[in-house]
């Protein structure tokens, strides 16, 4: 048994950066959330954590924006922003985990960019620091281009989370796998504040039912709808992915948070 | 296409210190290592961030750079608002 845990989570600048002007109840209940989520992934005991995740143009900028990218480092930096209660400092990197992933996406029909030098911003740090807060478990960040249409289908993300989960399951190490972005928002535009709350609620009922099929009945257009971040949330789709067999799903928390701009959840699945 | 030249503008005063640093002190130094359109140097220079945001500029982008600008929130996002498309670049 390789994938030791999988789940995801929302990630918002806001978390950290102005944690103060969220309504309290719903502040403290997604950190105690996130709290939960990080007690069951160091239960899991860990050897890497595979983080799908997004970036905000703190590596990629319209030079180059590949579609998956994995990071080959050994060790990673982070965050880029400067929150109050968020050390910047170094997470380790597993990149022999990293560079295995990128030979069987090779050998099999998947072609991710790889990067042996990657910041890590509020995007991949918010998870790491409420889940590994001693920063002492390494990881292996795999991107998605989310910011830069065309951006990966549901579908194709699915596939990628599904074909990693099924190669990944006979490998010696313990992995968990956490996918963080979305849910509903629409970022830095003029629609801030912005949330589909009732988009949100059908796509975890869809993402709660398990497999591919709930989740391709949404379209790229339902995805805009809900807001340009919701493509976030194919790091989701693709973290279900993983979790392809896996009949249990349990949501912990969800609540559309408008001052962190983001439909803010917290998920994971079980095997039975 | 040259809109990609200010992309790379506002992706390097994001993540470059010293191009950064350069924005900070002599903007028109720096503005010199882009290959501009005379309407985007014009609104760069200006600071217009509702028509870069009309000509397509990724709003992600923008924004660490109008915070470095000095521009409010409040101001930053009622130049989105007056924006078409609520302020989404082109692409969206």
């Amino acid at each position: 048994m390789a994938i030791v845990f999988c789940g995801a989570t929302s990630h918002a600048i806001g978390v950290h950066g102005w944690p103060q002007l969220a309504p309290p109840e719903q502040r403290d209940g997604f950190y105690a959330a996130c709290s939960q989520l990080g007690e069951l992934v160091r239960q899991s005991q860990p050897d890497a954590i595979i983080y799908l995740t997004t970036d905000h143009f703190s590596n990629f900028s319209y030079q180059n924006l590949p579609a998956f990218c994995v990071g080959r480092a050994d060790s990673y930096f982070g965050p880029i922003e400067d929150f109050a209660d968020v050390p910047r400092s170094a997470v380790p990197g597993d990149a022999g985990l990293a560079q295995e992933i990128l030979q069987l996406c090779f050998d099999h029909g998947f072609d991710p960019a790889a990067s042996d030098f990657l910041k890590l911003d509020h995007g991949t740090i918010t998870p790491v620091h409420f889940l590994t807060p001693e920063r002492n478990v390494p990881l292996v960040p795999i991107f998605f281009n989310v910011v830069s249409r065309p951006v990966p289908t549901i579908g194709r993300s699915y596939d990628f989370g599904r074909f990693l989960g099924e190669q990944l399951e006979r490998h010696p190490k313990r992995i968990a796998v956490i996918g963080t972005g979305g849910l509903s928002h629409e970022p830095a535009t003029g629609r801030l504040q912005y949330l589909n709350p009732d988009f949100d609620r059908r796509f975890l009922a869809a993402l709660k039912q398990g497999g591919k099929e709930p989740l391709v009945a949404f379209s790229e257009q339902d995805f805009e709808t809900a807001g340009a971040g919701m493509h976030e949330s194919k790091t989701w789709i693709a973290a279900r992915g993983f979790a392809h067999d896996w009949k249990k799903a349990t949501l912990i928390y969800y609540e559309p948070i408008p001052i962190w701009n983001t439909g803010m959840g917290v998920i994971y699945f079980e095997r039975n | 296409m040259s809109l990609y030249q200010v992309h790379q503008l506002l992706f390097d005063v994001h993540n470059d210190p010293l191009r950064a640093e350069l924005f900070d002190t002599n903007p028109e130094r720096l503005y010199q290592l882009y290959d501009f359109s005379p309407a985007e140097l014009d609104a760069l220079r200006h600071a217009d961030v509702a028509r870069l945001f009309e000509m397509g500029a990724q709003p992600l982008l923008l924004r660490p750079w109008t915070l470095r600008r000095g521009i409010s929130t409040p101001a930053h996002f009622a130049a989105l608002s007056r924006a078409g498309n609520y302020g989404k670049p082109r692409e969206y």
